[in-house]
């Protein structure tokens, strides 16, 4: 058996490239290449997103719900059954089809079908051999870094946090429980406490601003240890083990950011009695809450890079609260012709796009550091790890887009013909003022910008 | 009906076919047996191990004789994050009780499905060493016994105690000495930006420091530069003492197993294995071999088990739960106490132990909250691990028995068969007709010829377990219908046949070389943290030749392990292979 690869020298978005870039952490956030993404590039100014929002569902869609009819390439939006949720928001929308997750399929990929999805959605790119088994074939993670992480590293540094990953009941197999990835075998795992996420985001908004000053004199004496103490063990150490502690310097660099940028402008929020958050019954109230942290990350700025976890790949959960009492990924194995229990899947994916409507609704009220609302700076995307439960496809991923700050032609519903979802990959990129990705994930699948998508 | 699936390991299959692959891409073909895993970036393997499975199952693992003329061959040992317990144990052996320090690190270095693939720290987790660090050295700070057990200091020079400190303390949080007085310098800076506050937060911030250190956070190995062959060099005393209290404590050496490593005493093969028997004796190694059985069957995801409420109203807010999980501690202790510890014992023994909740499980009865040994009444029958509720309740479904996961279980945990993984796109599912019996719903899909390609490999197994329900509770009948406990395991396997009910499946099993050497691999597994892999081929012998010669007594798994070359050595830095 060969060597898998790790790393094609020629992705673009490596994960040693990025180390690369992060080795130099001191000069690094000191030095301009923290660029505000307007000033990259060639995009003109207030023709760049500067927030990203990834958000993951699972199990598929009902394609005839959730595709507008019609068979023109390109035709103004009318939404489905599914999407009627975001009718506020269809000027600011794209819908896809025709984008297919070609990454994912290939001789000796690990991994079963629903593992597959998440860790190919914001990476292009597959997974890695490995030993996470059970019924979904044996895998490891991801094998690259996602295009959350490859924004976060252009737009993120001057924000407390360069990237927050909120999840609800991410359970499961481990490949199944992620979507962001640092590099290969670097998940960023979502966050699926809101209540431990509120302590994150707002550790020391109880310190007067003398104790802060002296936590963050103390952290830093802390941290200028770790930075010394690590370069010094590199040095003694393997190279195959110097990579891990690549990994370790760069949270040790984050930990560096937080403190950093830990004044907070923002008053913390109280949070509600705290519930359990793996309980079945607590999806709706869970996921709401994490919604409001997340609109709260990026409206006090703590953040400008967010991805959100609607459950794990090939979710088990009930949906009562919108009438259907029944596991999904049973339910979505059920025949195309099984009327009732299609009818069930289309109220879950309702539901998920009624959760998308409230996020967006948030987004719109809240008002940006940077000017306007944070809706009209933020680019939304939103995907899952199939196109169609019963038959685990590929294919015709329902991928949505909402805002992009003017750099997309929205309000459209766009039928490609077989485009490989790095190319999204890389009009995400484009979109977020990063003009010099041409490529994204596996090097050879991706050809450039999805055609047609620009303004 | 509520369903979840909360532990990593049982997949979620529903009712059998598509989630477990058919057509192409499964073609039967048992994996596990090309002989080459794949190293990944962290030294993660593709399970399989060494060896083929030929049509009998056993894999050709080299004779003792052969290995006596190869050279010493290590294997990778890549760099491991502390687990959450061993994080949590080192610390307790550091300072003592640091009070909410467990919920600090919850979710935190989690073990993994397997337990063994590790991915690179995380932004979460990075926050976590933080926190905990300065829990800790808060908590040492302001706790002056602490403090003067630590870090006296009587005199007026409080940086030359901080100094002592730092290496005192040092040497036992990185389980190496400290002797480089630049090293030690880095360390007092810390110092110095507390001790404008006081001694104590000088003394708290460093140890806040050190446990973000990674040579706290991590297993570092350097190795020696003692060459036992061209591609191994020995361990350092104190690196070969942490491998030793690790795997046998999972925790750092004690005073008396570093003063061993100091007086050079554990240079030589002879004078690691020395330590095993004090260590096992010693009540941190008392539950070693248990802790081995618990986490193979993943006993703690009983507590995290949801099961039918209409159908099983005795599992939610009752003590059934914490009882499974007690009885199979009891069990365990009694298969590896006065049972003798021997592989046929866990699966055939027929002591069951049973407390008020438990008892009717077996047709007795006791109000005592107590473990004792009950007789079990009737047509129950009992075989060891095979019938333990624990282990039946958690390869079952909320609101039936599944023979898809039992048999997988056998297939892949006893038998160390890899399943294939099932192909990208599947085939509608078949319809299945309500009612009837699991067996019957289950058995529709065998009229799939894709289906039943995998499927034979673990169904036919499974059958045999039917008289026991989603809670292991026998039964006769099931949804009206008497049982069919018939079973059999196909090919390829050294135990290939039919047999009728569970009690011949664990006679079968107990008699499988197969077996015996599974769980040789399994216990390399555990203790080294990765799969087996070609160059562990003489390790594997060293350890399955051990086991058969002890009666198969998972007793003798500890040492049997420590004298391998995989534990002994490891390759040097400038190892053409990686280290």
């Amino acid at each position: 058996m060969n060597r898998p690869p790790v790393v094609d020298s020629r992705t673009r978005i490596s994960r040693r490239r990025l180390l690369r870039g992060m080795g130099a952490t001191a000069v690094a956030l000191t030095s301009p290449i923290w660029r505000p993404a307007t000033a990259f590039g060639a995009s003109a100014p207030g023709r760049a997103a500067k927030r990203f929002i990834g958000i993951f569902s699972a199990n598929g869609t009902i394609p005839s719900a959730f595709f507008p009819s019609g068979t023109a390439q390109d035709s103004p939006l009318t939404f489905g059954r599914i999407l009627a949720p975001l009718e506020a928001y269809k000027d600011k929308t794209l819908v896809l089809k025709g984008v297919h997750m070609i990454s994912t399929i290939g001789p000796n990929k690990p991994g079963g079908p629903h593992m597959k999805g998440p860790g190919a959605m914001l990476t292009g790119g597959s997974l890695l051999p490995g030993s996470f088994s059970g019924a979904q074939g044996p895998a490891g993670w991801a094998d690259r870094a996602s295009v959350d992480f490859a924004i976060r590293e252009r737009i993120g540094g001057t924000t407390t946090f360069k990237s927050l990953e909120f999840g609800v009941r991410t359970i499961g197999q481990e490949p199944l429980r992620c979507i962001s990835y640092g590099g290969p075998s670097l998940p960023n795992l979502p966050v699926q406490d809101p209540w431990a996420m509120f302590t994150r985001m707002f550790a020391n908004a109880d310190l007067s601003s003398t104790q802060l000053k002296l936590l963050m004199a103390q952290r830093k004496s802390i941290i200028d240890f770790l930075k010394d103490d690590i370069s010094h063990l590199k040095a003694r150490i393997s190279n195959s083990d110097k990579a891990r502690l690549d990994a370790h310097l760069t949270g040790v660099a984050g930990l560096e950011q937080e403190l950093n940028n830990a004044a907070n402008s923002c008053t913390p929020p109280m949070m509600p009695a705290k519930i359990d958050p793996g309980a079945l019954g607590n999806f709706a109230t869970i996921g709401q809450l994490q919604t409001s942290l997340m609109v709260l990350a990026h409206s006090c700025n703590l953040t400008k890079v967010s991805t959100f976890m609607w459950s794990n790949a090939d979710s088990w959960q009930f949906f009562p609260f919108c009438g259907v009492n029944e596991e999904h990924h049973g339910l979505s194995h059920s025949g195309d012709n099984d009327a009732v229990a299609n009818e069930k899947l289309v109220k879950i994916n309702v539901w998920h796009a009624e959760q998308v409507a409230s996020l967006l609704d948030k987004l719109a009220a809240a008002p940006d550091v940077n000017g306007g609302t944070v809706l009209d700076n933020t680019l939304l995307l939103w995907g899952n790890e199939l196109g169609v439960g019963n038959s685990h496809t590929y294919k015709d991923i329902p991928w949505v887009m909402v805002g992009g700050g003017g750099y997309f032609k929205t309000g459209r519903y766009l039928q490609y013909k077989d485009q490989p979802h790095n190319n999204l990959l890389v009009s995400v990129c484009n979109a977020m003022g990063m003009d010099d990705v041409k490529t994204f994930g596996i090097p050879e699948l991706s050809t450039g910008p999805l055609p047609g998508l620009t303004a | 009906m509520e369903f979840l699936s909360g532990f990593a390991r049982t997949p979620a299959v529903f009712l059998g076919c598509y989630a477990l692959g058919l057509v192409s891409g499964c073609t039967g073909t048992i994996g596990g047996g090309n002989g080459q895993p794949t190293d990944t970036p962290n030294g993660q393997v593709v399970p399989g191990g060494i060896g083929s499975n030929g049509p009998n199952g056993l894999s050709s693992l080299p004779t003792a004789e052969a290995c006596q003329k190869r050279a010493i061959e290590p294997g990778p040992a890549p760099m491991r994050l502390l687990t959450a317990q061993q994080y949590l144990n080192t610390i307790h052996d550091l300072v003592g009780d640091v009070p909410s320090l467990a919920s600090v690190f919850a979710g935190v270095n989690g073990d993994s499905a397997l337990g063994f693939v590790q991915a690179d720290v995380g932004q979460v987790e990075m926050e976590a060493f933080q926190k905990a660090g300065d829990l800790v050295g808060n908590t040492v700070s302001a706790d002056a016994t602490t403090l003067s057990t630590l870090a006296p200091c009587a005199g007026a020079d409080k940086r030359s105690c901080a100094r002592t400190f730092v290496q005192t303390f040092g040497a036992k949080a990185y389980r190496a000495p400290i002797t480089d007085s630049a090293d030690i310098e880095r360390h007092l800076l810390v110092f110095d930006a507390g001790a404008t506050t006081s001694y104590e937060q000088g003394i708290g911030m460093m140890v806040s420091a050190m446990l973000q250190s990674p040579r706290f956070l991590y297993h570092v190995e350097i190795g020696t530069t003692d060459k036992v062959a061209d591609d191994a060099v020995k361990l350092s005393g104190f690196e070969a003492a942490a491998r030793l209290s690790y795997a046998l404590w999972n925790t750092k050496p004690d005073d008396k197993l570093t003063a061993a490593a100091a007086a050079g005493m554990l240079s030589s093969k002879e004078g690691v294995a020395a330590q095993v028997q004090w260590m096992l004796a010693d009540a941190r190694g008392q539950t070693m071999v248990r802790r081995f059985l618990e986490s193979w069957i993943h006993l703690s995801d009983v507590d995290a088990l949801v099961k039918d409420k209409t159908l099983f109203p005795q599992w939610d807010g009752s003590t059934l739960k914490t009882s499974m999980v007690d009885q199979a501690h009891a069990f365990f202790d009694d298969i590896l106490g006065a049972q003798g510890g021997r592989l046929a014992s866990l699966l055939t023994s027929t002591t069951v132990f049973a407390n008020k909740d438990l008892a009717p499980y077996y047709g007795a009865a006791t109000a005592s909250t107590n473990f004792q040994p009950v007789q079990p009444q009737g047509a129950v029958a009992t075989s060891g691990l095979l019938t333990l509720p624990a282990f039946l309740s958690t390869l079952a479904k909320p609101d039936e028995s599944s023979p898809i996961y039992r048999g997988k279980f056998v297939r892949e945990q006893l038998l160390c068969q890899l399943l294939p993984p099932p192909p990208p796109i599947v085939p509608k599912a078949p319809e299945v007709q309500a009612g009837g019996s699991t067996r019957d719903r289950l058995k529709q899909h065998e009229v799939d010829s894709s289906c039943s390609v995998c499927h034979q490999l673990m169904d036919p197994i499974g059958f045999g377990f039917e008289n026991y329900d989603a809670l292991g509770q026998y039964r006769s009948t099931d949804n009206g219908q008497a049982v069919d406990a018939s079973g059999e395991i196909t090919a390829p396997s050294d135990i290939a046949g039919k047999f009728n009910g569970v009690v011949a499946l664990g006679q079968k099993l107990a008699g499988s070389k197969a077996v015996q050497e599974c769980m040789a691999r399994q216990w390399f597994r555990f203790m080294q943290s990765r799969f087996e892999q070609e160059v562990d081929a003489c390790s594997m012998t060293a350890i399955v030749d051990k086991f058969r010669a002890n009666d198969n007594s998972l007793n003798s798994l500890p040492l049997a392990l420590i004298q391998t070359d995989a534990f002994l050595y490891r390759r040097p830095l400038d190892s053409k292979v990686s280290p």
